[in-house]
C-alpha cells in the first residue's frame, strides 16, 4: 500500500488527542493516573464484502446473547433443556439474583455490544471476548476519525469509506427506542473514571445530559434530574458508565457513593431504562463464552457465522485431558478476570509456576478456561518511523434499538510491545483508526 | 393451626438529626399456603412517600424517602396471621430455584463446615429432606446458643469455627450444608411465638416442595412462626436497609411480640 498523505499528520493528530482530553484514565498501586492513549496513523482496512459478513455474524451473535439474558432471567429454558450447565450461570459472578423476574424496557438488555475480535493469518475472524457490561471505546476511532479528516482532507478524498461519524445517531436512537417518557442522560462517575473523555464526549454528540449520581434523583416512583436550580425534570433513560455493583447502594453494593439509590427499584417497574441492563455479566463471562455458538443455534436455528477462538473447558474431563496434554501450546485465563489481567500462557511459566497452576486448575476446574494461541495476522504500526508490525485486534460496536446495527468502524487495539498478545488499552496499547471501505 | 397476633416494631433514634433518608424495609409477612394473614396495619414515619414492590425472591418490600431533618425513624406492623396451614410450601416457579443451590459469601464453607459435613454418610436414595434434618440434630447437638458473640456479618464458617452464634448463624451454617450437597435451601425471616427479636430459620426443597426447619430451635416449622421474607441468606432479607445524609450515631430498637388468638367456640 502507497504511503498515505495522513502518515504525515501522526504526531499533529496525536498531539490534538491530548489537548481534547483523549486520555486513559488507570489505577496502579491505588494511585490515579491518565496516559495518553497512542494513536496510529495507519488506518485497520477493512474491504466492503468482508465486513458485510462480520455485521452478519455480530448482528446474529448479539440477538443470540439478547435472547439469553432474557431466559436467564426468566424461563431458563436453555438450562432445563441442558445447553448450558446451571452452575455456569449460578456461580457466575456476573448473574445477579436481583435481576430475576425482571423486564428490561423493549426487551433490550444488551443495548450497547464491544465484540472484540481477532484475525488469523488464516485470514479467518475468531471472536476473542463478549463484551455487554459498558464497553466503552466507540469515541477513540470517532474523535481520531475527526482530526484525521482535519489534518488531511485529501486522504479522504482520496478512499471511499464509510463514515463513522453516525455512531451518535446510533446511540441516541437506542436510547430514545427503549426511553420510557422523559431527558435522556448519561450517568458518570465522574472525572477520575478511565473513560470520562468517553462519557463527555458522547454526550455531546448525542445531546444527552451527562450527569453524576447526585444529579439524579428517585421521587414517586419516577426518576428526575435535579438541575442547579432545584427544578426537577423527569428522566426516562438512562446511560449509565457505571457498574451494576454500584449503581443503586439500595439494591447492589451498600456502600457505593456514586448510585442513585432506589433507581433499580423504579426500573423493576418499568418507569426507567437502564442502559445496559443490569446483571448482563451473566453473559460476557469468559467460561459462558465457550456457550456462545451453541446459543446461536439454540436460540435461533442458524449455524453460527462468526467462530469462537477453540477453547476449552476444564469443567468438562474430555477438556481437561486435553488441556493437561497441550498445556504449553495454550493461553489460561481466569474467567472473574477482565481487562488482560489473569491471562497466562502455558508457555511462558516456569516448572513451579505451572505445577502450582495444573494444582490450582484441579481444584477449581470451573474458574478458568483454556483456547489455543492464535496465530495472529500482524498490522503494521509506526514505530520511531518506520512500519512495523505488531498484534493487535478489533472492538466492533452492536447497538441493540429496534433491530440490531453494527457500527461500521470500531476500535482497533495494538500492542506496543512486539512479543506480547495483549492489547488492551489498561495495559499500556495504543489504538488505530478502523476503515470500513463503502465500495 | 393457630391464629396469632403479631406486631412489630422498629425504632430509630438519632443523637443528631439526619436528612435525604432512604429505606426499604422487607418487614411485612404475606399469605402463603402456609400462612394467612389479615387485619395488616403499617405504619411508617417520618416518610415523603412511600411505595411497594416484589423483589425477586417474592418478597414483598416497601420503599420510600424522608427528606426533611428527623432524629427519629419508626416503623410499626401489626396483624393476625393463620399458621400451620399446611405442612410445606409449593414452588412458587420451579424455575426459580436454582440460585438457592449455590454458595454465597456468607455461606461458603471452610475447613470447620467441611469438618462437619464429613462427618456424615448418607444412602443415595436418601431425600434431601431427610439429609437436612440429620444435619440439622447434629448442628444442635455441637453448636451453643449465645448471643453476642457474633454479628451480623458473621459468615457460616466463622461461626462454625468458634462453635457458637445466633438464629442467623444456625441457619447460615446449615445453608451452607445443604448447598454443599446440593440440596436447594433458603434463608428465611419471620417471627416466632413470644416476645423478643426476630428470628431466622432455612427451608429446603425436596421432592417438589419446601420444608421450612428452625434449626435454633431443632424443630420442623409447624403452627408457632409467621414468615416474612425469603433469600439466599441475610444479605437479601434485610429488615430495614437505609440511607441518609448526616453525621450521627444511631440507636435501634426492635420488638417482635406474637401471641395466640384463642377464638370463643
Amino acid at each position: 500500500m502507497q504511503k498515505m498523505d495522513l502518515y504525515g499528520h501522526t504526531d499533529i493528530v496525536n498531539e490534538l488527542l491530548a489537548r481534547y482530553g483523549v486520555k486513559f484514565g488507570i489505577y496502579k498501586n491505588n494511585e490515579f493516573k491518565e496516559q495518553l492513549f497512542p494513536f496510529d496513523a495507519i488506518p485497520r482496512i477493512i474491504g466492503n464484502h468482508e465486513f458485510a459478513y462480520l455485521e452478519k455474524g455480530l448482528k446474529q451473535r448479539v440477538t443470540a446473547l439478547n435472547l439469553f439474558i432474557q431466559d436467564i432471567y426468566g424461563d431458563k429454558k436453555i438450562i432445563r433443556d441442558k445447553v448450558v450447565p446451571e452452575e455456569f450461570v449460578y456461580a457466575s459472578s456476573g448473574y445477579l439474583a436481583q435481576c430475576e423476574g425482571v423486564a428490561a424496557p423493549q426487551g433490550i438488555h444488551a443495548h450497547i455490544a464491544g465484540i472484540d475480535l481477532v484475525q488469523g493469518k488464516n485470514g479467518e475472524w475468531y471472536i476473542l471476548e463478549d463484551n455487554l457490561r459498558v464497553p466503552s471505546g466507540a469515541s477513540y476511532p470517532m474523535i481520531a476519525r475527526e482530526l484525521c479528516r482535519r489534518s488531511s482532507p485529501r486522504t479522504f478524498q482520496e478512499y471511499h469509506i464509510e463514515d463513522n461519524r453516525n455512531y451518535a445517531r446510533m446511540l441516541r436512537k437506542v436510547m430514545d427506542h427503549v426511553n420510557t417518557g422523559g431527558h435522556t442522560v448519561i450517568l458518570t462517575p465522574g472525572r477520575y473514571n478511565a473513560a470520562y473523555f468517553e462519557h463527555s464526549y458522547l454526550a455531546e454528540k448525542t445531546g444527552a445530559h451527562l450527569v453524576t449520581g447526585s444529579e439524579l434523583i428517585v421521587d414517586n416512583d419516577h426518576l428526575y434530574f435535579k438541575d442547579y436550580s432545584g427544578r426537577m425534570e423527569p428522566v426516562g433513560a438512562v446511560y449509565r458508565r457505571i457498574s451494576d455493583e454500584y449503581l443503586d447502594p439500595m439494591n447492589f453494593r451498600r456502600d457505593s457513593v456514586i448510585g442513585i439509590p432506589h433507581i433499580y427499584d423504579i426500573y423493576r417497574k418499568g418507569n426507567v431504562a437502564l442502559i445496559n441492563a443490569p446483571g448482563n455479566g451473566v453473559a460476557d463471562d469468559k467460561g459462558i463464552y465457550y456457550f456462545v455458538p451453541k446459543m446461536v443455534t439454540y436460540y435461533l436455528g442458524e449455524e453460527p457465522i462468526l467462530q469462537n477462538a477453540p477453547t476449552y473447558l476444564p469443567f468438562y474431563e474430555d477438556d481437561m485431558r486435553y488441556v493437561l496434554e497441550n498445556f504449553d501450546n495454550l493461553v489460561l485465563k481466569d474467567v472473574a478476570e477482565a481487562g488482560g489481567y489473569g491471562v497466562v500462557f502455558g508457555n511462558k511459566m516456569t516448572k513451579q509456576q505451572k505445577e502450582d497452576f495444573i494444582a490450582l486448575l484441579k481444584k477449581e476446574p470451573r474458574r478458568f478456561i483454556a483456547q489455543e494461541v492464535i496465530d495472529f495476522l500482524d498490522i503494521d504500526i509506526m514505530d520511531e518511523g518506520k512500519e512495523v508490525p505488531r498484534k493487535a485486534d478489533l472492538r466492533a460496536f452492536v447497538l441493540m434499538g429496534e433491530e440490531p446495527m453494527v457500527w461500521k468502524s470500531g476500535l482497533t487495539r495494538f500492542s506496543r510491545n512486539p512479543d506480547s498478545f495483549i492489547v488492551n488499552s489498561s495495559q499500556g496499547g495504543g489504538f488505530k483508526d478502523t476503515w470500513v471501505l463503502s465500495q | 393451626m393457630k391464629e396469632l397476633h403479631f406486631l412489630y416494631e422498629m425504632n430509630l433514634a438519632f443523637d443528631r438529626p439526619v436528612e435525604k433518608h432512604r429505606f426499604t424495609l422487607k418487614c411485612v409477612p404475606c399469605s402463603s399456603s402456609r400462612q394467612e394473614i389479615s387485619k395488616l396495619t403499617v405504619e411508617v414515619f417520618p416518610k415523603e412517600f412511600l411505595s411497594t414492590d416484589e423483589d425477586s425472591f417474592g418478597n414483598y418490600c416497601i420503599y420510600g424517602y424522608s427528606e426533611g431533618m428527623h432524629d427519629h425513624f419508626s416503623v410499626r406492623v401489626e396483624g393476625r396471621a393463620k399458621t400451620g396451614l399446611a405442612a410445606w410450601e409449593p414452588a412458587r416457579e420451579e424455575h426459580c430455584i436454582g440460585m438457592y443451590k449455590y454458595q454465597t459469601d456468607y455461606t461458603k464453607p471452610g475447613p470447620a463446615i467441611t469438618a462437619f459435613a464429613g462427618r456424615f454418610t448418607f444412602a443415595p436414595d436418601m431425600s434431601g429432606y431427610d439429609r437436612a434434618l440429620a444435619y440439622m440434630r447434629e448442628l444442635h447437638e455441637r453448636f451453643s446458643y449465645v448471643q453476642g458473640v457474633t454479628d451480623i456479618h458473621t459468615t457460616a464458617e466463622e461461626a462454625m469455627a468458634q462453635g457458637e452464634g445466633v438464629c442467623q448463624d444456625y441457619s447460615h451454617i446449615l445453608l451452607s450444608l445443604c448447598r454443599m450437597e446440593h440440596i436447594p435451601a433458603r434463608y428465611v425471616v419471620g417471627m416466632l411465638m413470644g416476645e423478643g427479636l426476630s428470628h431466622a430459620w432455612v427451608e429446603v426443597y425436596s421432592g417438589g416442595r419446601w420444608i421450612a426447619l428452625d434449626p435454633t430451635n431443632n424443630l420442623v416449622v409447624d403452627d408457632q412462626h409467621i414468615r416474612i421474607s425469603v433469600g439466599r441468606d441475610y444479605g437479601d432479607c434485610t429488615i430495614n436497609q437505609g440511607i441518609f445524609v448526616g453525621q450521627t450515631t444511631q440507636t435501634q430498637e426492635a420488638k417482635v411480640l406474637v401471641e395466640e388468638i384463642y377464638s370463643p367456640e
